[in-house]
C-alpha cells in the first residue's frame, strides 16, 4: 500500500529565467510564481532562482498532464517569464528534465540526459555548496573516464562499486537516480507566502488608457497569487509614481480602495480602479506620465472554495454579479444596492432589511431554488412610501395634499396593525385596500385619530 | 383574505421581447407592477435588477410584497439610483448577470428618460439580449420610437380582478407584428382566459398570443 502511495507522486517542474527581470525582484518574482501555482497543489517548493515545484498526482483527476503543462506556459507568461515545464515521478528527476528540455524541440529520453543532469540529483530544492560542486566534478570527470556519456548508462552502473570508487556521496547519488524515475524520495521544504500580495511595475504611461492596460497585468498577477490562498481582495491600494516634472507638488499619489464585495478576479477589479481613476482625474490627463505603478492587496476574504465546475458558467457568473455590484455600489454608495430580506417587523415600513455590499452578493449568488407559487391573494402594496401622507376625506372622495383626488368605490378591510408600544414607534393601524372609481387600488390607513393616510398602491 | 385579485396563472403564460424595451404605462394603482410580478413569478429562472430613481421619488417598490406574488427576493437585486438611473441600468446590461432589467421611468409627470436615452437602452438590450421593462405613470408619447412593445395598463373599477390591457404601439414598421419575439426563457407562448376579449385581440395582433 505504501508504495502504492508513493508511486502515485507527480511533480510538476515549473523552470523560468529570470535574467531580465531586476535582482532586487527575483525574490519576489518567485515567491509570486509559488503562490499562484498553489491554486493547483497545496504542495509547493522553490528552487532559488531557478524553479518552482508542484505535487500534481493527488490532483489528476482535476488537471491532466497536458493541461496542467498548458496552465502553467500561461502563468509564465502572465509573469513575463520564459519557462520550461516537465512533470515525472520525481522532483530531481522533473529538473533534470527541464533543464535539458530545449523550447519547442523534442522532449528527450531520461537515458538520454547528459551526466551534467546529475546536478539536480544531488538536491532538487537547492543550489550545490562549493564544495558539493566541486566534488561532483570530480565524480563527473571520473565516470567519464570510464567511458560513461549519458544518465543511461549511469543508473546502468553496478551499485556496489560505488562506495569504494566514489565515496558515499557517490553510492547515494547513483541510488537517488535510480530511485528518481520510479519515486520521490527527496524531503520537501515548506513554502510559507508572504503575507501581503505587493506587485509593482515600471512603465512610461502618458494617458489613463495605457495606465488601465499595464494595471491589467499587474493585478492579473495579484490576482494569481491571492487564487492560490483561495482569497479575494477586500482593501486594495493603488500608488502611481510620476516623472519629477516641475508643476508636480507630490509625485506620488495613492488610493485605498475599501471594495463593498471582495473580488477575486482582475476582469472584476479593473473597472472598479479605472472608474475610481476617471472620477479622480476627471477629463484632464494625468498630470506627467507616470512611471511606476504599485498595487497592493491590503486586506482579503476568503475564496470561494471550490474547484471549478467546467461543465457550468456559475462561478464566473458570480464573479461577474460581485464585480457589477462592487461598480455599482463603488458609485452610488453600498446602502443603495441591496438585497432585501423579509424580518418579522409588524410596522409595514420596517418589514424588511437591505442587505448591503458582501451581503448583497452572497445573497444573490444563493438563491433560493425552493421558490413557492404565487399565493391567491396577496395582502401588501407593491409600492409603499416610506413617509404616510395625510389625506383629506370629503365623504367617499380622498385628496391628496398636491390635488389629486380618488373617489373611492369600495373599502376592503380594515386589517388591524398595532405594535411596538414599548418603544416611541408605537403604532396602531387600520388598513384598507381602497378601490377607487377609476380603477386604481390604495393602501390606506386609519389611525386612533380618525386621520387617513396614504401608505402605498397596488400598483 | 376578502382581498380579490389577478388570476395568477394568466401573466405567467406570456412572454415579453427579448433584446428589447417594453413599457408598461398606467397611473399608481393601476396594477401594472402586480402583473409584472406574476409574470415574473412564472419565470422563476430569471434574474431581475430592479432600478427606481431612489427614496426622493414617493412610493418606491416595496421588497415584503414581492414572495406574496411569487417573486422571491434572492434573485432580485433593488438599486437606488438617483440621477445615475441609465449609468446603472448601462452596467447593469453590459454584465448581462440579470436577465430582466425593470426601470422606473418617471415619477409623477416627470420624465427621467429622453429619446436619447431610450435609444441607448435598446441598442444596449438589443446587444445583450435582455429584456429592459419601463414602468412609467405616462405612456411616452414623444420620443418613444425605440421601445418595442407600449402596454397601458388599466383596472376596471368594475372588474378589479381583471387588467385592461391598451396596445399604444400599433404603427406600421412596429417590429413585433413581424417578428414573433423569442421567449426570455425559451417558452412558448400561451393563452389566458383571464384577459378581456379586446385585450386578448391586441396580445394575437402583436403575436404573442396564438391565434384561433
Amino acid at each position: 500500500m505504501a508504495e502504492a502511495g508513493l508511486t502515485s507522486y507527480r511533480i510538476a517542474c515549473f523552470r523560468f529565467q529570470t535574467e531580465k527581470t531586476p535582482e532586487d525582484r527575483r525574490g519576489a518574482l518567485e515567491q509570486s510564481v509559488a503562490e499562484a501555482c498553489l491554486q493547483w497543489s497545496p504542495q509547493v517548493a522553490i528552487r532559488k532562482g531557478e524553479a518552482v515545484f508542484l505535487e500534481i498526482g493527488r490532483s489528476r483527476n482535476l488537471f491532466t498532464e497536458r493541461s496542467m503543462t498548458a496552465r502553467l506556459m500561461a502563468l509564465g507568461s502572465r509573469f513575463g517569464l520564459q519557462a520550461q515545464v516537465a512533470i515525472e515521478n520525481s522532483a530531481a528527476h522533473a529538473l533534470a528534465m527541464a533543464r535539458h528540455t530545449s523550447e519547442g524541440g523534442p522532449r528527450p529520453g531520461f537515458d538520454s540526459l547528459p551526466l551534467e543532469a546529475l546536478e539536480s540529483f544531488m538536491n532538487p530544492f537547492q543550489a550545490l555548496t562549493p564544495e558539493a560542486s566541486r566534488s561532483l566534478r570530480q565524480l563527473l570527470v571520473s565516470v567519464q573516464q570510464l567511458g560513461i556519456r549519458n544518465m543511461g548508462e549511469f543508473c546502468q552502473l553496478p551499485i556496489c562499486d560505488f562506495p569504494s570508487r566514489f565515496g558515499k556521496q557517490g553510492a547515494a547519488l547513483i541510488s537517488r537516480a535510480r530511485a528518481a524515475q520510479l519515486v520521490d524520495l527527496t524531503a520537501w521544504p515548506g513554502f510559507h507566502p508572504v503575507e501581503k500580495i505587493s506587485e509593482q511595475l515600471d512603465c512610461e504611461c502618458e494617458n489613463l488608457e495605457a495606465l488601465a492596460f499595464v494595471l491589467r497585468g499587474l493585478i492579473d498577477r495579484a490576482m494569481a497569487r491571492l487564487r492560490g490562498r483561495n482569497e479575494r481582495a477586500s482593501v486594495v491600494e493603488l500608488e502611481l509614481e510620476f516623472e519629477n516634472w516641475s508643476t508636480l507638488k507630490e509625485l506620488k499619489r495613492n488610493w485605498r480602495i475599501e471594495l463593498p464585495v471582495p473580488q477575486g478576479s482582475a476582469a472584476g477589479l479593473l473597472p472598479i480602479l479605472k472608474e475610481r481613476l476617471d472620477h479622480f482625474f476627471g477629463k484632464n490627463a494625468l498630470p506627467a506620465p507616470v512611471r511606476k505603478v504599485f498595487f497592493n492587496v491590503c486586506d482579503t476574504a476568503p475564496g470561494r472554495g471550490a474547484q471549478k465546475n467546467f461543465f457550468s458558467q456559475k462561478e464566473e457568473e458570480a464573479e461577474a454579479r460581485d464585480s457589477l455590484i462592487a461598480r455599482l455600489a463603488e458609485r452610488l454608495g453600498s446602502e443603495r444596492v441591496f438585497v432585501a430580506e423579509k424580518q418579522e417587523r409588524y410596522l409595514p415600513e420596517k418589514s424588511f432589511v437591505k442587505l448591503t455590499g458582501a451581503q448583497t452578493a452572497l445573497k444573490a449568488n444563493s438563491r433560493d431554488s425552493s421558490e413557492k407559487g404565487a399565493p391567491e391573494i396577496a395582502s401588501r402594496p407593491t409600492r409603499l412610501s416610506s413617509q404616510p401622507e395625510l389625506l383629506t376625506k370629503i365623504h367617499k372622495t380622498l385628496i391628496h395634499p398636491d390635488g389629486r383626488r380618488w373617489n373611492t368605490l369600495r373599502w376592503i378591510g380594515p386589517e388591524r396593525i398595532s405594535g411596538e408600544w414599548f418603544a416611541e414607534s408605537s403604532f396602531a393601524r387600520d388598513y384598507y385596500r381602497v378601490v377607487s372609481a377609476e380603477g386604481e387600488q390604495l393602501w390606506i390607513f386609519v389611525d386612533p385619530s380618525a386621520a387617513v393616510y396614504l401608505h402605498g398602491f397596488f400598483d | 383574505m376578502v382581498y380579490p385579485n389577478l388570476d395568477s396563472k394568466s401573466s405567467a403564460k406570456f412572454v415579453l421581447p427579448v433584446g428589447a424595451v417594453t413599457e408598461l404605462a398606467g397611473p399608481l394603482g393601476s396594477g401594472k407592477t402586480e402583473w409584472l410580478l406574476r409574470y415574473l413569478a412564472g419565470k422563476p429562472k430569471l434574474r431581475v435588477a430592479w432600478l427606481e430613481p431612489g427614496s426622493g421619488s414617493g412610493y418606491s417598490s416595496f421588497p415584503t410584497a414581492f414572495p406574496e406574488y411569487g417573486v422571491s427576493l434572492e434573485r432580485v437585486l433593488f438599486v437606488d439610483c438617483g440621477r445615475q438611473l441609465l449609468w446603472a441600468a448601462h452596467q447593469i446590461l453590459k454584465s448581462q448577470t440579470y436577465e430582466v432589467i425593470v426601470l422606473r421611468g418617471d415619477i409623477g409627470n416627470q420624465s427621467l428618460l429622453d429619446e436619447m436615452d431610450f435609444r441607448r437602452l435598446q441598442l444596449l438590450a438589443e446587444k445583450s439580449q435582455l429584456s429592459v421593462i419601463l414602468l412609467n405613470e405616462k405612456p411616452t408619447q414623444k420620443g418613444a420610437w425605440p421601445i418595442a412593445t407600449q402596454l397601458e395598463v388599466a383596472r376596471p373599477a368594475v372588474t378589479p380582478d381583471l387588467l385592461d390591457f391598451e396596445v399604444e404601439r400599433g404603427k406600421p414598421g412596429f417590429q413585433v407584428i413581424k417578428q414573433r419575439p423569442r421567449s426570455i426563457d425559451g417558452a412558448g407562448v400561451g393563452g389566458s382566459a383571464a384577459i378581456p376579449t379586446w385585450g386578448q385581440k391586441a396580445w394575437q395582433k402583436l403575436g404573442l398570443l396564438p391565434t384561433g
